[in-house]
């Protein structure tokens, strides 16, 4: 591999002095320590809102202002926050969740969900790895049957420079089992040990001739999808097992389903899992939709936190949800609302997250946040230090360019447990 | 080999200087500056040689101290160029061919045979669809064939690239053309309809829902300039205001889709719409709205160009843009081009991302860059002359050996050949062409084409690429792709002993195993095996095997019930490949176990990274 881990010590004696060196300190400097924490989440499942879900009408009500909107604001068991009348399932789950009020500057959706992703902001010179692709690489087990890193209903950015072998598994939508696991007509196990041993032999040579990354990076998968055909765990990728009852918790719709996919793959194996939940770039009709998204939000998220709660997982799994910004206090002509990086609310829960708490706070009209904002870096160094890793572990790109895992955040200590 | 290297520079000159016709000036010249940027150069600067870029090349890795590897030897230059200008691999005579050739100047002659072919603009076409009217589009609004056809018509010509896009920018007319007795119920816009004959370019209009995903498209396609951001603010690190980003915006709102056909229910096709411009600006212009949809912001911004042009004098907003936009003084327009065409061909741009041009993302050898945009300029944006240029460097011929010496940058400089993984397109024509599988399908009556358009359809789908992505490396093999490779019918029925097939041809040709091996690698790998792999197959073929027969895997129907609502994939074309094999339905009698290990041996060699990538 052409990037390897490198301690923070051994990067800085390494470096000394010239660029690199002080790429390492100016990295590496604020001298906070922030060792790594018994880790509480073994695996974690991002619900992405694709297209920026408007906070004032969801996370973040407004009741009572002129640009509120139509929707109102229901009491919850978090006691210190109000949600959407349109999230009453998340209310009665929200001791178990708490939010965060976010800031950030990017309204394009490409820009933003890179952001959102990989905690940085775009740059040409670097593919930055999204939280999936770190989660792989740091927590990944090199010999699991199940793909590290699954997203349900993707496209989700990928591993950047650790290598397409941290990349995401995606399926289209849950329930379905995915496509080509079958051996074709007339090959049976033996016979494709034969051909991947005959592979094995070109691909060597090929290596040799190359010493490219991408194409170790590409064996690398071969040898996922081999050991995910042959696994007996593929069934987990059928629903159909499922009780009813289980089933009917998450509700009835694609998103739904797809949350409880996460749960079976958590518990088979796998480190993170993306569900997506797209249409929430509600520029027109964006009461309307949102009532119609916050449906399938409602019963996938609450679902998932009771279900994890009532099988001892939610402990040792952690739930993000959120999308790429939110959207403007001001309601357009449409009856919908436009980009707004300035507020917006992320959401945590379980495995090393105090639950019931809304750190932050924004200003009358959802415009501003006054109050302890959280930025994309500090989110994703929350989301990390519940992981157990450190949010400043050094790494360096293939080219030697030194890069942490985040973008000198900070854990937010309010909501950790 | 330096000689030779040279010997082929100077062929490509003179054939370069052959290339260059006088550009045709466009039909309606829209201003002096455009119809002068269109004229040919004259008299002749002093024509650009691979040997100069080349030296500027070598100053550049001296600067970042980087050592070029070692040269691409003929078999992995011609597969290279049939990759990167044809759009799939060369045929095995074509490679046989090429390797016996003695003339110093046949790599030159084999650019030049592919620059004149079918394939290049055919490839051009995939490929300038794809950036404009992206994978995937309203078909009921847009006729892609329509627009393909358009492109494939001009790159066949080599129209100069400044006319090219003039034109596209500006096309009027209608988008489809639907015969008279197809055509839905009018709409009472039809009566005042211009009657404007059917223009497939009018198309990349049509493709967009508002006139800020028109703007900011155009922009960054043709000129390089990512000025999207600066829809909702100003751009925080360059110097874009949003109030720029309306002005540009504002040159596309005299520009009306008129629907001709009013909407029916149920009705499959493409709806006919007129594009033209109107003298007022609107604020329902500039693309086709989704109901109810204005942008009255941007029908009052006073029209400008990125540069701060006035444009609001103009009587033909849409055309004054163009002309500024393609008239030789446009800072962004050659080096775009140039730059995207470098970035295809070495697999990074000057400028990488190749549409993010701009002061906070430098070029890398900008000397290279400027002298291959001044050329383009002086001899009449001629894409044939730019490609057979940048294709006789010494860095387009590197080999993509491991890098050497202490910088441990891959890329840097340009000083190795970046190995990239075939993109979806050019991955199936590719195994398509490795296989015969469109020999199998002819066989069995089926209609090629179609299926074929399925096919790639199917691995565009799994390649899921970020259509607003101009990066390449998003072709990256994940787990979904591999399983299609390892246990798709492209790979497994192509590899399979059928009639039409390769396999099946290759097997009934004379000769002893040695050379049936040979000749796989010429047709699948596109070179000569060497002695050590010939022995390796050979003994892999002749070793003690059963034979195997099982029955098809489900046809993805199956699963079908299990997934509720829409969604899920579309049954497999290729799977009447398999249905038309009579020993589907009951197993199969023994065939000869050898005959199974040929098809392992196709198997592997589509299956492996050689194979996968072009290097």
């Amino acid at each position: 591999m052409t990037h390897h881990l490198v301690s923070r010590r051994s990067l800085l004696v390494a470096s000394g002095s010239g660029l690199a060196g002080a790429l390492a300190s100016r990295l590496f400097s604020p001298s906070v320590a922030l060792a790594a924490s018994p880790p509480r989440a073994k695996a974690c499942i991002v619900l992405w809102l694709n297209g920026g879900p408007s906070h004032i009408d969801t996370f973040d009500p407004k009741p009572g202002q002129p640009t509120g909107g139509p929707f109102k604001a229901i009491k919850t068991r978090a006691r210190t926050y109000e949600l959407s009348e349109h999230l009453p399932g998340v209310a009665e789950v929200a001791d178990k969740i708490s939010l965060l009020r976010m800031t950030s500057k990017e309204g394009n959706h490409q820009r933003a969900r890179y952001l959102v992703h990989t905690g940085y902001a775009p740059n040409p010179t670097v593919v930055h790895p999204s939280l999936g692709g770190w989660v792989s690489h740091e927590l990944g087990d090199k010999s699991a049957e199940l793909p590290q890193f699954v997203s349900v209903g993707g496209p989700a950015p990928g591993a950047g420079f650790l290598g397409v072998q941290h990349g995401p598994f995606t399926i289209q939508k849950a329930g379905a089992p995915p496509a080509n696991l079958t051996l074709a007509r007339n090959v049976d196990d033996k016979r494709l040990d034969g051909r991947l041993g005959a592979l094995a032999a070109m691909e060597g040579d090929f290596e040799r001739r190359t010493g490219d990354p991408q194409v170790i990076g590409r064996r690398r998968v071969y040898e996922q999808s081999v050991r995910l055909m042959r696994s007996p765990r593929t069934k987990l990728f059928d629903l159909s097992d499922e009780p009813e009852r289980t089933v009917k918790l998450y509700g009835d719709s694609d998103f739904g389903r797809g949350c409880l996919l996460a749960r079976r793959l958590v518990e088979g194996g796998t480190r993170l899992v993306e569900v997506v939940l797209d249409g929430w770039d509600t520029h027109k009709d964006g009461f309307e939709r949102g009532k119609r998204l916050s449906a399938a939000l409602d019963g996938g998220f609450s679902g998932l936190v009771r279900d994890l709660a009532d099988r001892k997982l939610l402990d040792s799994t952690l739930v993000v949800c959120m999308g790429e910004f939110g959207r403007t206090p001001k309601i357009n002509g449409d009856e919908g609302r436009d980009h707004y990086p300035q507020v917006w609310t992320a959401a945590l829960a379980g495995g090393g997250v105090r639950g019931g708490v809304a750190h932050g706070k924004s200003d009358a009209a959802g415009a501003k946040i006054v109050e302890s904002p959280t930025s994309v870096p500090d989110l994703c160094a929350t989301v990390f230090t519940a992981l157990g890793v450190a949010p400043d572990k050094g790494l360096s790109t293939p080219s030697g360019r030194p890069i942490a895992v985040t973008d000198g955040g900070s854990p937010v200590r309010a909501v950790l447990a | 080999m330096k000689a030779i290297h040279l010997h082929a520079a100077l062929l490509a000159g003179a054939l370069l200087a052959g290339c260059a016709k006088p550009s045709p000036t466009p039909a309606s010249p829209p201003s002096a500056s455009a119809a002068a940027s269109a004229a040919p150069a004259a008299p002749a600067a002093p024509a650009l040689t691979a040997a100069e870029l080349d030296q500027a090349l070598r100053d550049e890795w001296q600067r970042l101290g980087v050592t070029k590897v070692a040269p691409a030897d003929d078999a992995t230059f011609l597969r290279r160029v049939w990759l990167d200008l044809g759009g799939t691999i060369p045929p095995a005579d074509v490679v046989t061919a090429f390797l016996a050739d003695r003339d110093p100047q046949k790599r030159a002659k084999a650019v030049e045979g592919l620059l004149t072919s079918k394939q290049h603009a055919d490839h051009l076409t995939d490929t300038w669809d794809r950036l404009l009217l992206g994978r995937q589009i309203r078909r009921n609004v847009v006729d892609r064939d329509a627009f393909r056809a358009w492109l494939r018509e001009r790159f066949a010509r080599n129209e100069p690239w400044n006319k090219l896009v003039y034109d596209l920018l500006v096309a009027e007319g209608r988008n489809t053309d639907k015969p008279e007795s197809e055509m839905g119920e009018p709409t009472p816009a039809a009566e005042k309809a211009s009657g404007l004959a059917v223009n497939g370019a009018v198309n990349y209009v049509l493709r967009f829902e508002n006139p800020a995903d028109l703007t900011g498209t155009t922009s960054r396609v043709f000129l390089g300039v990512q000025i999207q951001c600066a829809q909702c603010h100003d751009h925080k690190t360059e110097k874009w205001k949003q109030t720029q980003f309306e002005s540009l915006a504002a040159c596309f709102m005299q520009t009306k889709a008129v629907p001709l056909e009013k909407q029916a229910a149920g009705k499959k096709g493409t709806r006919t719409f007129e594009v033209r411009d109107v003298a007022e600006a609107s604020a329902r212009a500039g693309g086709k709205m989704q109901k109810g949809m204005k942008y009255p912001e941007y029908a009052k911004a006073a029209p400008a160009a990125l540069d701060g042009t006035d444009l609001s004098r103009a009587e033909d907003r849409r055309k004054a843009l163009a002309a500024w936009m393609t008239s030789k003084d446009n800072p962004w327009f050659a080096d775009a081009i140039v730059n995207r065409t470098w970035g295809a061909l070495l697999g990074h741009g000057f400028v990488d991302p190749v549409d993010d041009i701009r002061p906070g993302n430098p070029p890398v050898a900008e000397a290279v860059m400027k002298r291959l945009s001044r050329d383009f300029v002086e001899h009449g944006y001629d894409l044939r002359r730019l490609i057979a240029l940048i294709t006789s460097t010494e860095a387009y011929q590197l080999s993509s050996a491991p890098p050497s010496g202490p910088t441990p940058s891959e890329t840097r400089g340009f000083a190795r050949f970046r190995p990239r993984p075939l993109g979806p397109e050019a991955l199936v024509d590719a195994m398509v062409a490795a296989t015969g599988i469109d020999g199998m399908l002819e066989r069995g009556g089926a209609d090629v084409q179609t299926i074929k358009t399925q096919v790639r359809n199917q691995f565009s789908f799994l390649f899921d690429v970020d259509e607003e992505s101009s990066n390449d490396d998003e072709f990256d093999g994940t787990i979904p792709q591999v399983l299609l490779q390892i246990n798709g019918r492209l790979s497994n029925q192509g590899a399979s002993v059928q009639q039409g097939g390769a396999l099946a041809a290759l097997l009934a040709l004379p000769g002893d195993d040695a050379a049936k091996v040979r000749a796989l690698y010429l047709r699948v790998l596109s070179r000569e095996p060497r002695a050590d792999e010939v022995e390796r197959w050979v003994a892999f073929v002749n070793a003690p095997r059963t034979w195997v027969s099982t029955a098809p895997p489900p046809a993805a129907a199956d699963a079908k019930g299990k997934a509720k609502g829409k969604g899920g994939a579309p049954p497999d074309p290729l799977a009447r490949l398999e249905k038309r094999d009579k020993g589907a339905k009951k197993p199969a009698k023994a065939g000869d176990p050898k005959r199974q290990a040929w098809e392992d041996m196709l198997w592997t060699l589509l299956n492996s990274s050689e194979f996968l990538f072009n290097h």
